[in-house]
């Protein structure tokens, strides 16, 4: 049977930062030590007014291409999930492309997805290279959610950062067991007035009667995920057959520490093996699993015969999870 | 849990000084109720009850007395 292998994560976060402090200044009812307690979140990095999902792409990938895994010559195709693209159209993997200088016989597309994203990403990966379309992806993740937020919508400028991350997943030689996968997939389109921007597309082209910023219903996001997340991860042990003791990391978005702990101890895993990581970057929607999984694996915390977790869930509603060994 | 520890604990939930909640708040008072002491308060409901509601649910409940007393009543029915 053929596989698939996570090879190299890269990541890369723009230089401007948001700290509690600064919050605090401009909403003084808001103290930056209720904060870090309230949300784990320490500082969060925002893309600047001229910097878009594709530059922030471009980074973390030529990253990947510095560190001596892949060149650009040798990427097959590219997935890109964003949120913010630079355009509606023309896709941003296209402009990627022609800016990393990747042969012109690659495939490339966007998917619009979030806090699931990572996940949905690894299975269009998977699927490409073991059916043999491709030798490897590269898959990206760019999120610039800051473009989007009120700023006088203390709740989502304290949880929300920009990040991008490039992996590099690769054909591997043949095996039984599967190095990326099982998965299980999950949406609830009726949750979609809880986090959306409902302004700038076709529904509401440019019509400013209807509100430009991302609205997000904390509470409601919440009870979805504590309603939805338990199955799903119980589906997926089913599918793989094992049990949850049977997984030794578990890496989930980094929504908020609110809600990660909450999951943590209702689905009874032991702290040691659940990873969080949002003090520094806050919420990078698609960004934040690879960005926790490749900090993850640089720090010895999770290695590379390990068998890791992802969950990802939010926006849409939409949720994934599956099984890797990095 | 007595009348008294649930107020205390929704004095820590929404980041007050112990002794503040009196039971007439209005859990639809967003000044006092921020989406971040919402999930709290769900988070708080799960964990010590063991119950499930919808943020609207709670606002739809009145006063933090009455929701003490819609508390103690789902978990004497479960």
């Amino acid at each position: 049977m053929r596989r698939s292998k996570i090879i190299a994560i890269e990541h890369y976060l723009p230089e401007i930062t948001l700290s509690n402090k600064t919050l605090e200044n401009q909403f003084p009812n808001w103290p930056a030590e209720k904060i870090v307690r309230k949300t784990g979140i320490e500082k969060r990095h925002l893309a600047r007014e001229n910097e878009c999902a594709s530059d922030l792409a471009e980074k973390a990938a030529i990253k990947l291409f510095k560190s001596g895994i892949c060149t650009p010559q040798d990427i097959e195709f590219i997935v890109l999930c964003t949120q913010s693209p630079d355009y509606f159209l023309p896709t941003t993997a296209c402009l990627l492309q022609d800016r990393l200088g990747i042969k012109q016989e690659a495939g490339a597309f966007d998917f619009n997805l979030g806090c699931s994203g990572y996940i949905y990403g690894l299975s269009i990966a998977k699927g490409l290279i073991e059916t043999h379309q491709v030798n490897n992806v590269l898959l990206i993740t760019a999120e610039t959610y800051s473009k989007y937020l009120d700023d006088n919508d203390v709740s989502t400028r304290t949880i929300f950062g920009d990040g991008a991350t490039a992996t590099y997943i690769e054909a591997e030689k043949e095996g039984n067991n599967s190095l990326i996968g099982p998965f299980v997939f999950g949406t609830d389109g009726s949750g979609k007035d809880n986090l959306i921007v409902k302004n700038g597309a076709s529904k509401h082209r440019a019509d400013h009667s209807v509100a430009d910023k991302l609205f997000m219903n904390g509470p409601a996001i919440f009870s979805f995920t504590i309603k939805t997340l338990p199955n799903a991860i119980n589906q997926l042990l089913k599918k793989a057959n094992i049990n949850i003791h049977d997984i030794d990391h578990f890496i989930f978005h980094q929504a908020n520490e609110y809600i990660l702990s909450y999951l943590r101890d209702k689905i009874n895993i032991p702290s040691h093996k659940f990873y969080i990581n949002l003090k520094n970057y806050g919420n990078t929607v698609s960004s934040s699993i690879p960005i926790a999984l490749q900090e993850a694996l640089s720090t010895g915390v999770v290695k590379k015969e390990d068998r890791v977790m992802l969950v990802g869930f939010g926006v849409g509603y939409s949720w994934s999870a599956c099984l890797i060994y990095p | 849990m007595t009348k008294n520890d649930f107020y205390k604990a929704l004095d820590e939930v929404f980041s007050l000084a112990s002794g503040t909640i009196t039971g007439k708040e209005l859990l639809s008072d967003s000044n006092l109720v921020d989406s971040l002491s919402m999930l709290g308060l769900l988070l708080m409901l799960d964990k010590k009850f063991n119950l499930q509601m919808s943020p609207d649910e709670i606002k739809a409940i009145g006063t933090i007395e009455e929701l003490f007393y819609a508390t103690e009543k789902a978990v004497a029915q479960s």
